[in-house]
């Protein structure tokens, strides 16, 4: 029972995640591996305040996002120049110095030790132990995320994001602010990533920069291809899916050591496969990025 | 993957990944004269970063169509 209830918190934490990439890369047409970076923003924030300054959850968890935010406008006004592949590379090298920064500067993050023991969240006096408690404010946390996508994408402002995604030079030619939309739509995503950050930064009260890194960015990444791009459902069956595979496959009996291996190998079958029968993933109904669909 | 950096700083062409393996070669190792030795990585892909922005077809390379500019 507590393995199904750590798994749902599992996936309500990558579910969060998957649906703000799905912001920029589903909705917005921009594949960016920076992701697992701003999440471990939203991680280290949480985790610092709670412990040096002594803050309640709500706060850090707003101080991560608003900080992810931040950083991400400075950051995504350079890098939402670059169009297509060179904006994946660019993404990639951002990734790699933002994980650099958290391994390296040790006064503020321990390094790679990581920072240990952050104490359990308390929300307007109920201190939050049990692993249910856990599974509630995640899923209220997925809740507010896919209320906010939904309500996104539906608007006035989402209809030019998918509409820049389809043809960039044409919503420019409607007189579109096309460097506006992208960035606004990176910066609502990464601090709704850093949010999934802080949740998982309490619940498992030890995080270090190995958690941060580019396969998790990627993992990311293959939950949003997996689930659909460009649906607001398609992230969270994603998630559940890539988060509950390995734990399926524990109970085949395997070895520990083959089933580690294991485990990337069905990753990359499962995007292979996805790709050869389901381009469009499991709940999408836009082909992904701008290859195939209507051309 | 330091290896695919140095192509993309060099360009796409063989005199480019001579000149993009010596570029981060030597920024790699004259960057320690300043900054302690772990912050290697950060520094060669700050330059990647930093070249996309302003060449995006690499050093040596000539702008295309597709890379743009």
């Amino acid at each position: 029972m507590s393995l199904i209830l750590h798994l749902a918190v599992l996936v309500n934490i990558y579910a969060v995640i998957a649906i703000s990439l799905n912001l920029v890369a589903g909705f917005g047409g921009m594949l960016s591996l920076s992701h697992a970076a701003f999440y471990g923003i939203g991680a280290y924030t949480t985790a610092l305040l709670t412990l040096r300054l002594d803050w309640g959850f709500l706060p850090t968890l707003a101080a991560g996002a608003v900080l992810s935010a931040l950083v991400a406008v400075a950051l995504g006004a350079i890098v939402l120049r670059l169009k297509e592949e060179l904006f994946v590379i660019a993404t990639f090298a951002l990734q790699l110095v933002l994980q650099n920064v958290m391994l390296n500067w040790t006064e503020l993050t321990n390094g790679p030790l990581g920072i240990a023991n952050i104490p359990r969240p308390v929300i307007f006096g109920w201190r939050v132990t049990d692993i249910w408690e856990f599974a509630i404010i995640g899923a209220c946390l997925l809740g507010g995320a896919l209320w906010l996508v939904t309500r996104l994408v539906r608007s006035p402002f989402g209809r030019v994001l998918q509409a820049i995604r389809e043809d960039e030079v044409l919503a420019r030619s409607q007189g579109h602010d096309v460097e506006y939309f992208k960035v606004v739509s990176f910066v609502l995503s990464a601090g709704l990533a850093a949010v999934g950050g802080s949740l998982y930064a309490v619940y498992y009260s030890y995080i270090d920069p190995g958690s941060f890194s580019i396969h998790e960015s990627i993992l990311i990444l293959a939950m949003v291809i997996i689930g659909g791009a460009a649906s607001v459902w398609g992230p969270v069956v994603g998630a559940a899916i890539l988060v509950c595979l390995p734990e399926i496959l524990r109970f085949v009996g395997l070895p520990t050591d083959i089933a580690a291996h294991l485990r990337q190998v069905i990753y990359g079958l499962c995007i292979a496969a996805i790709m050869l029968w389901r381009p469009r993933g499991i709940m999408g109904r836009e082909a992904f990025g701008r290859a195939g669909g209507r051309d | 993957m330091l290896a695919a950096t140095a192509v993309l700083i060099g360009g796409l062409s063989l005199a480019g990944v001579v000149v993009g393996s010596l570029a981060v070669a030597i920024a790699r190792h004259v960057a320690t004269v300043w900054l302690p030795s772990q912050w290697q990585d950060s520094i060669t892909f700050f330059l990647l970063l930093a070249l996309l922005l302003f060449r995006p077809y690499g050093l040596l390379g000539k702008p295309t169509r597709r890379t743009g500019i």
